[in-house]
């Protein structure tokens, strides 16, 4: 009885203890360059909003609106649907490009990096007037799926993938953008949806203990697609083992998987912001990475990163700090070196790199 | 003059499907489309280099009844497939009348005919193959939006892409070997195809005209000025 007693004294405390010394663990930004992020944002959002076009879209694109959009909801100031028409306007812009079919794009080509973007930034208003577009969107990316539907069965290396739209190759890119439109709007667990894409995800990675294709490596990060990477062969870099890792865990792996471990280690041990680690000449795709890279590592929780010298690294100030450095004068961000995947579109860029920055903060 | 026929069919065809709309359900449209169709087929069918007038109205009946019967067949297919099926059959048709049309004009204007036909189809190869070699321009311009969608929009593969809605650069091959693929770009609308490529072949068939023209009054200024 005694011993009872001293248990549930010491318990409690011992779980204080616990969740005090997690709280420790938990390093976050610098608060000097906390403050400094948190400027460069207002700037990314000022040059965003002084490139909004009247009817609230950026760049003419569906796709670049989204993400503008979503750069705000998500920023630090909080902004919501009653700050007024700099958002209303680029929901509705969104919405007035919703077809029969549930996309939302205004062009065939990027139907799925469309929809998968407007869905996130739809999600992010919070607003369940949005719920009807948002369920016809969920049905187009899973009507998109590569599946039996489509002839194909589940030993094909395409199973499970989602592609730009316009053809049946899927990609990870394309699978992971879809991936985080379904996580956002709630879309229900136990869907297959996910459990195809997970086979198909797990294609990607360079492990052959969990992908059955022969090309398959084992450094545990992850390739464009199946058997393919643009920076030759089926090697890794940084952009894509980001994606596979957020991918994965959008599909419910636990952390402790050794898929999501595998892809950690190769982030970890492959660690830089100075370039798109892997990539070719390490320029192309930066911004796509630093976007991805915040966002992986904030959903995973990791705070200090160790790379293959030991090296313990703050990922939140280093992005930061890199970030910072190269936001130009009128609060925009550009990829001067390289123009793939729209990096030379100045509103895309920045709005990439305001998420970066909002997730790095959170 | 066996540019006429197919000119105006493809001027017909092009009018109904510049408003057509993408989803398939308009019996009147698809019956034109098929008329249509089918009389390009009836002449496309015919020998490169014979015209019309000369093929007896038998092998011309005969021809048509041909074409006739593949487009029936085409009938059976779903309406959406068949919507496919006439667009694709007539951007593929009107390029091939482009070809026609080039190769006449350049043996209207050029006496050794071999090296004029190399000529016609190593430039129909480079305009295919556009996508390749021109892409690292486009990404060297720093992918301007207008110079993007020229180099995919010369492309005669990418006519019959926007026939089928099919993005043809994100495909594994294309994206494995061409830049284009991961920069900005849009096609032309099918109805921009439709009207350039009867302005080609109107633009040949005029220029071949009076080509002839001017060989026909040549003999006839001389005896003029001669008295």
């Amino acid at each position: 009885m005694k011993t009872r007693n001293s248990v549930a004294i010491i318990a409690p405390i011992l779980l204080m203890f616990g969740t005090l010394s997690q709280a420790a663990d938990s390093v976050g930004m610098d608060p000097e360059l906390r403050n400094k992020a948190k400027r460069a944002v207002d700037a990314g959002l000022h040059y965003l909003r002084g490139q909004q076009a009247d009817d609230g879209s950026w760049s003419n694109s569906v796709g670049v609106t989204a993400l503008g959009l979503r750069a705000f909801l998500q920023s630090h100031r909080g902004y919501n649907e009653a700050d007024g028409a700099f958002i209303t306007k680029p929901i509705a812009f969104m919405l007035a490009h919703t077809n029969d079919d549930g996309s939302i794009s205004e062009t065939n080509q990027n139907r799925n990096y469309n929809t998968a973007v407007c869905m996130t930034a739809l999600a992010a208003t919070g607003n369940d007037k949005y719920d009807e577009a948002l369920s016809g969107a969920r049905d187009f990316l899973k009507h998109l799926q590569i599946d039996e539907d489509d002839g194909y069965e589940r030993d094909h290396a395409y199973y499970g993938g989602i592609g730009y739209g316009g053809d049946e190759r899927p990609d990870l890119s394309n699978a992971y953008m879809a991936l985080e439109g379904l996580q956002a709007s709630a879309t229900d667990p136990d869907d297959p949806v996910w459990e195809k894409a997970l086979l198909f995800v797990s294609r990607s990675q360079n492990r052959s203990e969990s992908n059955d294709q022969e090309w398959a490596a084992n450094d545990g990060g992850f390739t464009y697609m199946p058997g393919f990477s643009p920076n030759g062969g089926t090697a890794s870099y940084g952009g894509m083992t980001a994606a596979g890792l957020l991918s994965l865990l959008f599909a419910g792996v636990d952390k402790e998987d050794p898929r999501i471990q595998a892809a950690y280690d190769w982030i970890r041990t492959n660690y830089t912001l100075e370039h798109n680690p892997g990539s070719d000449g390490g320029v192309q795709g930066l911004y796509y990475y630093y976007n991805v890279f915040s966002k992986s590592m904030a959903a995973y929780g990791a705070d200090i990163l160790v790379d293959a010298d030991g090296n313990e690294h703050n990922w939140r100030n280093d992005l930061a700090g890199k970030l910072l450095s190269l936001q130009n004068d009128d609060g925009s961000w550009v990829n001067p070196d390289s123009p793939r995947w729209w990096e030379g579109n100045k509103e895309l860029v920045t709005a990439w790199s305001v998420i970066a920055l909002n997730a790095a903060l959170k | 003059m066996w540019f006429v026929v197919p000119l105006a069919a493809s001027l017909l065809l092009a009018k109904f499907l510049y408003d057509a709309p993408r989803q398939p359900g308009n019996d009147e449209l698809m019956v034109l489309l098929y008329a249509a169709a089918t009389l390009l087929s009836a002449v496309l069918l015919t020998p490169l280099n014979s015209s019309v007038s000369q093929q007896s109205m038998w092998n011309l009946v005969s021809r048509c009844a041909t074409a006739a019967m593949i487009f029936l067949a085409a009938s059976l297919l779903d309406p959406q497939t068949r919507a496919l099926f006439a667009q694709l059959f007539l951007a593929s048709a009107l390029l091939f009348l482009v070809l026609l049309a080039a190769l006449s004009l350049v043996f209207a204007f050029f006496e050794h005919r071999t090296a004029a036909r190399q000529s016609v189809f190593s430039l129909t190869a480079a305009l295919l193959l556009a996508p390749l070699w021109l892409g690292p321009l486009a990404e060297l311009s720093g992918n301007k939006p207008m110079l993007s969608n020229l180099i995919v929009g010369i492309s005669p593969l990418s006519v019959i892409a926007t026939s089928l809605d099919f993005d043809y650069l994100r495909t594994s091959w294309f994206y494995k070997h061409s830049v284009l693929g991961s920069l900005r770009y849009e096609y032309f609308s099918a109805s921009s195809y439709m009207l350039a490529l009867i302005a080609i072949i109107a633009g040949c068939s005029f220029a071949v005209a009076g080509g002839k023209f001017t060989r026909i009054a040549q003999p006839f200024r001389k005896r003029v000025n001669a008295s």
